[in-house]
């Protein structure tokens, strides 16, 4: 334990959300030549008319972003935000966490609020991921991501020993652990990582915001295929690890998202359904330190668990950073959604899905959904809270969840743990 | 002022002069390897150098034979061919490795490739033993499955 359990100094609450569509910003109509400014805005903006406030209102911006030099061609990147949410001449910061970036913003916001310096706080995550600048050439101008991006992989690892041991397991560590402990067969294990896609992509459907709008039956179909077991273990969906299959990786995207975190006070002076931070935690280790997500998850969620009083069975719908697939498993049970060792039963069952017994990801997840890096936990926290408030596009789950369990997992190193209270 | 040896240097030097070396705290016994200036379990910032036996256990492998997050592009280009110590690189694979002094790494374990793997997967843990292997300019530590003991 290394936060003193308890509630928060003062009680903090969510008040508005935004997030744009992920996407490929060189291949999709009307949004090809975005900036970072104005899709970090887009969403700023968004969640801002969502709570019924102005930016004039707004305390202080946290913002993240992942490799902003490489992608972006720029440094210091939260303070060229500030103007483009009219915030310009107020408290700022930048911060990375890799991956866990968006789900670290809404935990930093949360303890300006709760400290009670400042009553409402701008969230805001932006990523543009699949795309480079042009040397010497305006933000709006971009080229496709090449090779180069493949380069920034072997950054993750620290550059001193792990890098160069050349050991790094990914996000095959887990499948295979799990089979050691469980004895599950190749095959069984096949079969409920293809189970766990199949879901995700079931959420995403008809998502208007999401990467993938159509599941992966009706996709199979398109290409004359209709046994869906053979399809995903078809030429379609090669492994491209040990276990891991192509719908069962992030697809590199690009979006922003962004949350308005306030006091109590203001979040009831306002016309939305409050959402209440209860508490947020976190872990971190080293990449190259074995079972890295497995360790770094559970410290986060039991000491979650510990402040929160609440148990696997008080939680409604789990929201998890699944850049791998096999993390939607891995969280499950940790997190006492899914029973141990019997959670890949749940998912082969169809429980994951967004009609299913325990819904997962109801956006459809970084495979799914799209995988925005420094964008992601806040678009997580995006529809965490429009299903909460039964305004979720597309796809609202008929009993709106009052209790909902975010993990951010990111940069193979830092998982964060958060419940949000309707 | 204090004065603090350089651990990283010192570490790839006696690489160099034929040692694998760790660090251990001279308060609580903890061994860290590779090394680092404070003790994982008590604090400690007393550490003493010592070469390691290189006898370990294999706890996990993988199989990681396709492009993906498990390995860096160099690593997948050097997999495609070339030698480390006349130890083929396509015989070896990422794996977990348990020091006899206690250290847990992710690292790489050699003598393993996609035949024996599964077969090897299954009698987990395995007896291993480090070695020090040549990289492109500097030398780095691997671990070598040498088979079953009669
Ligand atoms: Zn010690």
């Amino acid at each position: 334990m290394y936060s003193k359990v308890g509630n928060y100094q003062r009680k903090v609450y969510i008040a508005g959300v935004g997030c744009t569509r992920f996407c490929d910003i060189l291949d999709t109509p009307g949004v090809t030549g975005v900036t970072e400014g104005e899709l970090f805005a887009q969403a700023a903006i968004d969640a801002m008319e969502d709570a019924g406030i102005k930016a004039k209102d707004i305390n202080a911006l946290i913002h993240g972003q992942l490799w902003s030099a490489i992608e972006s061609d720029y440094l210091t990147c939260g303070a060229q935000m500030n103007k483009w949410v009219g915030m310009n001449g107020k408290p700022s910061m930048h911060h990375d966490e890799g991956c866990a970036t968006g789900y670290v913003s809404v935990e930093l916001a949360a303890q300006m609020v709760a400290s009670g310096k400042y009553d409402i706080v701008l969230a805001g995550g932006v990523e543009c991921a699949n795309s480079h600048p042009i040397e010497g050439k305006p933000a709006h101008m971009r080229r496709p991501m090449g090779a180069d991006a493949m380069a920034m992989g072997p950054m993750l690892d620290e550059n001193v020993y792990t890098r160069h041991f050349g050991g790094r397991m990914g996000m095959d560590a887990f499948p295979s652990q799990y089979r050691l402990r469980n004895g599950l067969s190749i095959e069984e294990m096949d079969d409920t990582l293809n189970a766990i896609q199949i879901a995700a992509r079931r959420n995403s459907a008809g998502n208007p915001r999401a990467y993938f709008q159509e599941d992966l039956e009706t996709f199979a179909k398109k290409l004359g295929m209709s046994d869906m077991n053979k399809f995903m273990k078809s030429v379609f969906n090669p492994k491209v690890s040990e276990y891991i299959r192509k719908f069962g990786m992030e697809l590199r995207t690009e979006g922003a998202a962004a949350a308005i975190v306030c006091s109590e006070e203001v979040a009831k002076s306002l016309k939305k359904m409050p959402i209440e931070i209860l508490a947020c935690t976190g872990a971190t280790a080293e990449m190259g330190t074995p079972n890295v997500e497995e360790i770094t998850t559970k410290e986060a969620i039991e000491e979650l668990y510990a402040i929160t009083g609440l148990c696997g069975d008080d939680i409604d719908l789990l929201m998890t950073n699944d850049f791998r697939i096999p993390s939607q498993l891995l969280t499950a049970e940790i997190a006492g959604y899914y029973p141990e060792g019997e959670g890949w039963k749940c998912f082969l069952n169809g429980d994951s899905a967004y009609d299913g017994r325990k819904p997962i990801n109801i956006n459809g997840g970084r495979c799914a959904f799209g995988h925005a890096y420094a964008a992601s936990g806040l678009a997580d926290v995006f529809e965490t809270v429009k299903q909460m408030r039964g305004e979720s596009e597309g796809h609202q789950l008929p009993v709106p969840p009052k209790t909902v369990l975010v993990r951010g997992f990111g940069g193979g190193q830092n998982a964060t743990a958060m419940i949000l209270k309707a | 002022m204090k004065k603090y040896e350089l651990f990283v240097k010192k570490w790839y030097e006696n690489l160099e002069e034929g040692k694998i070396t760790a660090v251990k705290c001279n308060e609580c016994g903890t061994v860290e390897f590779p090394p680092v200036y404070v003790c994982r379990d008590c604090s400690g910032t007393d550490m003493e150098w010592i070469e390691i036996s290189g006898n370990a256990k294999i706890l996990d492998i993988m199989d990681v034979k396709y492009m993906s997050s498990s390995i860096s592009v160099s690593e997948m280009q050097g997999s495609t061919g070339g030698t480390s110590n006349g130890v083929s690189k396509e015989d070896s694979r990422p794996a977990v490795i348990q020091l006899e002094e206690g250290p847990m790494l992710n690292t790489r374990i050699y003598g393993v490739n996609s035949t024996n793997k599964e077969e090897l997967w299954e009698k987990l843990p395995l007896d291993c033993k480090a070695f020090i292997v040549q990289k492109d300019g500097f030398k780095t530590v691997g671990f070598m499955y040498e088979g079953e003991e009669e």
